[in-house]
């Protein structure tokens, strides 16, 4: 290697990028999501009719050169409103995931790092938490608050985090146990960057999968809150949404339910690949060539 | 009893065949002991594994050759087949006496198992059988004790139960892989002895799979040496220290600490660099579902009060279980003191906090027992050692790869290792890394807690070496804590004896090993194989 690499050191995000490049499902699943992401930013733009035009007329057509993907009971474009759907869809898997990730990495790894009486305060917090019924907590939120997007974000993301924590505080006081861990403490390190340098870097395996796990649920979990009415409100429609009401019609109209179906599955497939790509580049054991 | 015939084993991987075994022949007698020496990776447990059909398939393959007992031939065996012979007439044990028991089941369960998993008897007939083999490996009680966890007993007691597992199939063959390894001196004599005793009554055959030639030396009747999969030497043990005609063999029999350290240091008057005083330590055990409530407590160092002076390596010996690692931790602060003083350079270290402690800690560092566990798997070797100079703002960023390049040569690695993560280096090398790592900072004190017991023996003797080397260069004081009496010998300048907690001996290395004063010491001294006197 040349010397200037040397001189910086490679740090292990550059590492793992190099390595994720060379994983082709990886860079699959990427480019898929990256696709995805572009075309529901330029969605208003590109899309080839407004999301609640209606043509009572025509209703369901099944897919056709005017309309690709078909159009729906009231006669409005499926495809238009598949990509309106991706981006309620992906913000909320993507922001409330975020949001969980964010409470739960943090949470979990102070609680098992600190240890003794603190992590027992901290997890009985969140067996509590778990143990209120998601939907009541969510319709008191909506109750108190009103109906707003953000809300529905905060509110998945309130209640994903807590799994999260729980396995990342396992993680933790697995790896606070190591060798490692005690020389950085003997090296004077302090508790804030050795939760930063040396316990997160080592729990990012289980983070990494636990993530790519929790988006499709938030995706679906979107759908379920938009049915009881606390979600996205049609003429809007999320994935969630168009599936649920796919179901419902799938024996007349199977197009209805394939497309979105499709899309959402192949987002997951995206996802996992990523997620998988990420975990073994970020492993320095995991691969060498 | 066995014959192995011109065994060729070779592993595959996308790099290409690895010959992990090459042509090797020995023969077992019945009643005798097989020693076969070799470091890791010299394809000594692989043999033995392979006879029994229980290294992975693919990638391991087994090339050519013939493992003949009673009149067949082991490697032609069918899965079935073969699962009849192990366990009921070649038995194993294992190194790791903590990881080859299954926690969840009580050992009498276990070995009750075994039995009924090569012999159709009754339960009670087991049970009678089980009691009468853990008797038999000097477990007292037995029928009481058969109904604990494995982790109730502690690491020479597991070993017993191992044996006892092995044995109440009734083998004809037992392959002890590095049996003794993972215990303490005086531990790993008392199993010894066990080994040759049971192996008298009941003429069983043995091969001792081990990298310490010393302890083989011990045990065998007829020595394998292999280096690269290949058997370099074979004899008798006694022949072979006598005249080793390998020079392979000889690196090994040197290796072998067994000299009083090469040189002394000067005694100085000065006030010592570290002075403890009546230093306690205990831990509370807590249990309770919400509030955990202190439920008893262990006194793990008890009023120990030790001076070392500036430049001198005091060696601080005992069991494990003895207090000595807890002291090692409370001194460096990772583990609380309950009471005492630990005055470095007159600053009693257990009364500073935060910042202060961060700046003092620039001076004390410590290497542990693990080089698989002390480095962290996710940071590159120039990360790992240009923390502690970031840290305490050594050298500013600019000096770091010289810095790091200093040390590397100094530990003996190549400065191109730098950008490797610890996963690609080997045991050795890895300690070498944890030990630049402690001498970054240029402390004045280093706590090196069983630096080298996790090393294979000529590897020991490397980083006993440099050890010794680095101290001399920095005039590095050092305690060092280990529970191996010959490599304390060759590196300490004085032993303190820990047991139970209590300090019972403190000396001069070579009047301590003269004239011991205390019961434990001699006990300790004893244990000691006979090849390092």
């Amino acid at each position: 290697m040349t010397d200037l690499n040397q001189e910086k050191g490679s740090s292990l995000s550059q590492d793992a990028f190099r390595r994720l490049c060379k994983n082709r499902l990886a860079m699959f699943g990427l480019s898929f999501l990256l696709i995805l992401i572009v075309l529901s930013i330029l969605t208003p733009w590109i899309a080839p009719y407004s999301y609640e035009a209606q043509d009572l007329y025509k209703g369901a057509t099944p897919p056709s050169a005017e309309h690709w993907l078909g159009t729906d009971v009231l006669g409005r474009d499926q495809l238009t409103r598949i990509l309106y759907g991706s981006r309620i869809s992906l913000m909320v898997g993507f922001i409330a995931t975020t949001v969980a990730l964010c409470i739960g990495v943090l949470y979990g790894t102070i609680a098992g790092y600190l240890g003794g009486r603190v992590d027992s305060i901290m997890m009985r917090f969140v067996d509590i938490l778990y143990a209120l019924p998601f939907s009541i907590f969510i319709i008191l939120l909506t109750v108190l608050f009103g109906r707003s997007l953000l809300l529905l974000f905060l509110a998945i993301g309130a209640v994903e985090w807590l799994t999260m924590a729980r396995i990342i505080r396992g993680q933790v006081m697995n790896i606070k146990k190591q060798e490692y861990v005690e020389a950085a403490v003997s090296l004077g390190l302090s508790r804030a960057q050795i939760i930063r340098r040396y316990l997160i870097p080592n729990a990012l395996g289980p983070i990494i999968v636990y993530t790519t796990l929790t988006i499709p649920s938030v995706i679906l979990l979107e759908s379920f809150l938009s049915f009881l009415g606390l979600g996205i409100q049609p003429p809007a429609s999320s994935w969630g949404s168009l599936i649920s009401y796919g179901v419902e019609t799938m024996e007349e109209y199977p197009w209805l339910l394939i497309f979105p179906g499709l899309i959402l599955s192949l987002t997951l497939f995206s996802l996992n690949f990523l997620g998988d790509g990420l975990r073994d580049a970020l492993d320095p054991k995991a691969s060498k060539d | 009893m066995l014959q192995v015939n011109d065994l060729s084993v070779s592993f595959h991987s996308r790099l290409g065949q690895n010959r992990a075994v090459e042509n090797v022949t020995f023969e077992l007698k019945k009643g005798q002991t097989l020693g076969i020496v070799g470091e890791s990776g010299s394809g000594k447990s692989v043999t033995c594994y392979s006879i029994l059909g229980l290294i992975p398939s693919p990638p391991g393959h087994i090339d050519h050759g013939e493992a003949l007992f009673e009149g067949q031939d082991l490697l032609k065996l069918g899965t079935a087949e073969l699962r009849a012979i192990r366990g009921a007439k070649i038995s194993m044990i294992f190194q790791d006496p903590m990881t080859s028991l299954n926690p969840f089941m009580r050992i009498g369960d276990q070995i009750q198992e075994s039995i009924r998993l090569h012999e159709d008897i009754s339960r009670e007939e087991a049970q009678k059988r089980c009691v009468q083999a853990l008797e038999e490996v000097g477990i007292t009680n037995a029928a009481y004790r058969m109904k604990s966890y494995p982790h109730e007993f502690s690491g020479g007691m597991r070993q017993r139960v191992m044996i006892a597992m092995a044995l109440a199939t009734q083998p004809d063959v037992l392959i002890a892989d590095e049996p003794t390894t993972a215990l303490d001196v005086t531990i790993q004599a008392q199993i010894l002895r066990l080994l040759q005793k049971i192996q008298r009554e009941r003429e069983l055959s043995i091969i001792f799979i081990s990298h310490d030639l010393a302890v083989v030396r011990d045990i065998a009747n007829d020595v394998l040496v292999m280096k690269d999969g290949v058997v370099v030497e074979r004899g008798a043990p006694a022949a072979l220290f006598e005249s080793p005609s390998h020079p392979y063999t000889k690196k090994l029999i040197d290796a072998i600490p067994r000299d009083a350290k090469p040189w002394a240091r000067e005694h100085s008057d000065d006030a010592p660099l570290l002075s403890v005083r009546k230093l306690n330590t205990r831990f509370l055990t807590r249990q309770g579902p919400f509030w955990k409530r202190s439920h008893g407590e262990v006194h793990a160092v008890r009023d120990i009060s030790l001076d070392i002076q500036k430049g001198e390596i005091l060696g601080l010996v005992g069991e494990s279980g003895s207090g000595k690692s807890t002291f090692g931790r409370s001194v460096m602060r990772l583990v609380q003191a309950q009471s005492g003083e630990v005055l470095f350079e007159g600053q009693n270290l257990l009364a500073l906090e935060g910042n202060a402690l961060k700046t003092a800690r620039r001076d004390f560092q410590m290497i542990f027992q693990d080089p698989y566990a002390s480095l962290n798997p996710r940071m590159t070797v120039f990360e790992t050692l240009a923390e502690p100079l970031k840290l305490h703002r050594i050298v500013s960023s600019a000096e770091f790869t010289g810095r790091v390049n200093a040390l590397m040569d100094e530990v003996g690695l190549p400065r191109s290792a730098t950008r490797k993560y610890p996963h690609e280096f080997s045991g050795g090398q890895r300690q070498r890394i944890a030990i630049a790592r402690a001498i970054a900072s240029r402390p004045k004190l280093i706590v090196a807690d069983e630096p080298v017991s996790a090393l294979d023996v000529t590897i020991q003797a490397q980083i006993l070496k440099l050890l010794l080397e680095l101290s001399k260069e920095h005039n590095l004081t050092m305690l060092f804590i280990s529970h191996d009496m010959s490599v304390v010998r060759y590196l300490c300048d004085r032993v303190a004896v820990m047991q139970a907690g209590e300090l019972v001996e403190v000396g001069a290395t070579e009047s301590l090993f003269q004239s011991p004063q205390h019961d434990y010491t001699r006990s300790l001294l004893a244990a000691i194989p006979k090849a390092a006197h």
